[in-house]
């Protein structure tokens, strides 16, 4: 059975959440024909939103070059979860399983003095990271400032952006901590 | 406005910096099931390359999520077949060497313990489950990282005593074999043993598991601590909603590491083990969880109870948290490695019999137990009985991991430093079993077990 435009459409950004944001847009179209492909194949399709299809994304070229040996032990592929997902578990799985989060939120507490939303910002712009949400406030006579920072267009790698910020820690007599947003989606949101 | 409260992300913070939050382990299930070979020399070349092959990025992925996310992740692992099926038929010279071969590849993968050198002999013992058996002492004494399990009982199958009483024997042996019986720590003599625990020295990779498979171990006393200080003197109810809360969010976080190792590598994602593992480190212990709870030492009476609503609500708190629970997930209750078991030990507070009804409610059994070096193996024996029948009767997992420490006695220590930590020699019976393990044969599964 042949799929609507629009229907082709939903897919691709089913699957493209799916795979997060870093995915190539060839490694994108590969998995939206394989699985178009697959639901085609079916006799009685239904919708797309209730469809089961076979996502396989292809691995190797997704991740780290290095990983790809995995796959040479000698077991079959069935390593590459396969199995069939529906629409709602894909929104879902792609909630719990997407591996590049690409905010972090960063936290600085401290006596309260002139400059630390200076220099906090200041190392954020210099790696060129966006802050996306800040907040700043006294907790037991401590100041506390919280950002949320996307680090996607970042000018260099996580961990350099993390060691940047922390080096603050002793410029202001601070704690600075840097963690993946995730932690905080995983920790305090169901 | 932030997506977040800056309480819920001070929370966070306080757990991974104050609270010794961390990941305990992720552990690589391996199925070796395909290495079995009539040749030895084939056998080892199997073994080791599909070893090699498998866990090769394990380590450095591992590392780089823990750097990546700032979670502290303590521990890698290895676990694998029991190799009694994958050497079945081989002597015992043999089964020394691939123990020998697992502890190189160990090595050279950057990991610290393997889990695996094992046999299932719960309804009866094959050959190739004596050899292995028999080469439990050298194989051990001759590496640094393997660890053996043998399972002798299940409810299902009941107690196969003959297996007991020779794992009295083994335990001996290799006490003998080791300095200060060191390499006991990595023996585990289990009933009703789970096939995805990802903790050593228990952890094997079960026969029904997939070729590979991520499970991952949680810790945070500590963090379990604070909050069940936090929480002050509420009634039970509250405290029971208290450490759910807690266990919950630790959860969350061995859920989330999980799901990233097993994405990054490409292997399934198996189990989170909700487990609360202590280790010698300051506040990161459950007697002080235990103490907290209203106990004014361990062992004092109240304990089990005590233990018992810890060890549930850590369970309900984690179920909801993860997709998949598995493992042993409770509440361990070591004794050399959790500094508040070794001081209510020394403070005569902790007896052996008391640690005995605690397992009946804890995640798992008697574990990390220094026993004096001249107790007989058939006392050893009846322990490891005593404590299969507390699993069999509940339909529970137990275990012992007891140390006769060579030439040591009660009111002595083994030193052991790291995370082995510390053993107090304790006290056991004077009276003997011998006659009751000279029986020999199987103790038929309990009405519990004929549940079909």
């Amino acid at each position: 059975m042949a799929l609507t435009d629009f229907e082709i459409k939903q897919l691709t950004r089913m699957v493209a959440d799916r795979m997060g944001k870093s995915v190539s847009d060839a490694d994108l179209s590969t998995v939206v024909a394989q699985v178009t492909e697959s639901l085609q194949a079916k006799p009685n399709n239904p919708e797309i939103t209730g469809a089961t299809c076979e996502v396989s994304p292809p691995r190797q070229s997704s991740q780290p070059s290095h990983m790809a040996t995995v796959h040479d032990v000698q077991t079959p592929p069935t390593a590459t979860p396969t199995h069939a997902v529906n629409s709602e578990q894909l929104g879902l799985y792609q909630q719990i399983e997407q591996t590049d989060a690409s905010r972090v939120i960063v936290a600085a507490f401290g006596q309260n003095r002139p400059g630390i939303v200076a220099a906090v910002t200041r190392a954020l712009s210099e790696t060129a990271c966006n802050i996306e949400d800040m907040s700043q406030t006294i907790m037991q006579d401590v100041f506390t400032l919280i950002m949320l920072v996307d680090i996607s267009g970042a000018n260099t790698d996580f961990p350099t952006v993390r060691d940047r910020l922390t080096a603050i820690e002793s410029e202001l007599g601070m704690k600075v901590f840097v963690m993946h947003e995730d932690i905080f989606r995983y920790m305090h949101r169901i | 406005m932030l997506t977040y409260r800056p309480d819920e992300i001070l929370e966070t913070i306080h757990m991974t910096e104050v609270e010794h939050l961390d990941i305990r382990t992720v552990t690589m299930g391996i199925s070796l099931r395909d290495c079995s070979d009539p040749n030895p020399a084939t056998l080892l070349e199997k073994i080791r390359t599909k070893l090699l092959r498998t866990a090769e990025h394990h380590v450095r992925t591992v590392e780089d999520i823990s750097s990546e996310f700032g979670i502290p992740i303590a521990n890698k692992r290895i676990s694998v077949t029991p190799i009694a099926i994958v050497a079945d038929g081989h002597d015992i010279g043999t089964l020394i060497d691939v123990a020998r071969t697992l502890d190189n590849a160990a090595g050279e993968l950057g990991i610290d313990y393997l889990g695996g050198f094992g046999a299932l002999v719960q309804k009866g013992t094959t050959r190739g489950d004596q050899a292995l058996i028999d080469a439990i002492p050298d194989a051990l004494a001759a590496t640094q990282r393997i660890c053996s399990s043998v399972n002798v009982a299940s409810t299902k199958a009941g107690i196969n005593m003959d297996a007991v009483a020779r794992m009295g024997e083994v335990i001996k042996e290799l006490a003998e074999k080791t300095d200060q019986a060191v390499g006991c720590a990595r023996l585990v003599t289990f009933a009703n043993c789970v096939e995805d625990n990802p903790f050593i020295a228990g952890a094997f990779h079960g026969v029904s598991e997939p070729d590979v498979v991520i499970n991952v171990g949680i810790s945070g006393p500590g963090v379990v601590l604070n909050a069940v200080r936090a929480a002050g003197d509420c009634e039970f109810g509250i405290l029971a909603e208290v450490i759910k809360r807690t266990a919950f969010k630790v959860t969350r976080m061995g859920e989330m590491v999980g799901r990233k190792v097993s994405s990054r590598l490409g292997i399934p994602f198996g189990i989170v083990d909700l487990s609360l593992a202590p280790t010698p480190a300051e506040g990161d212990s459950v007697a002080a969880i235990l103490e907290a709870i209203g106990v004014e030492r361990v062992g004092c009476h109240g304990t089990t109870a005590a233990l018992m609503l810890l060890n549930d609500a850590v369970k309900k708190g984690g179920l909801m948290a993860s997709s998949y629970v598995g493992g042993l997930s409770g509440a361990f209750i070591p004794v050399s490695e959790d500094a508040g078991m070794i001081a209510a030990v020394e403070a005569g507070a902790l007896s052996l019999d008391k640690l005995e009804a605690m397992t009946s409610v804890c995640s798992v059994g008697l574990d990390m137990v220094a026993v004096p070096g001249n107790t007989p193996p058939s006392t050893i024996a009846a322990i490891l009985a005593d404590e299969c029948a507390i699993g069999v009767a509940n339909n529970k997992t137990t275990a012992v991991r007891i140390i006769p420490v060579t030439g040591k006695m009660v009111g002595q220590s083994a030193e052991y430093g790291g995370l082995l930590g510390t053993a107090p020699v304790m006290p056991i019976s004077r009276f003997s079993s011998s006659t009751f393990i000279a029986r020999g044969g199987r103790i038929p599964a309990p009405t519990g077990g004929i549940n079909n």
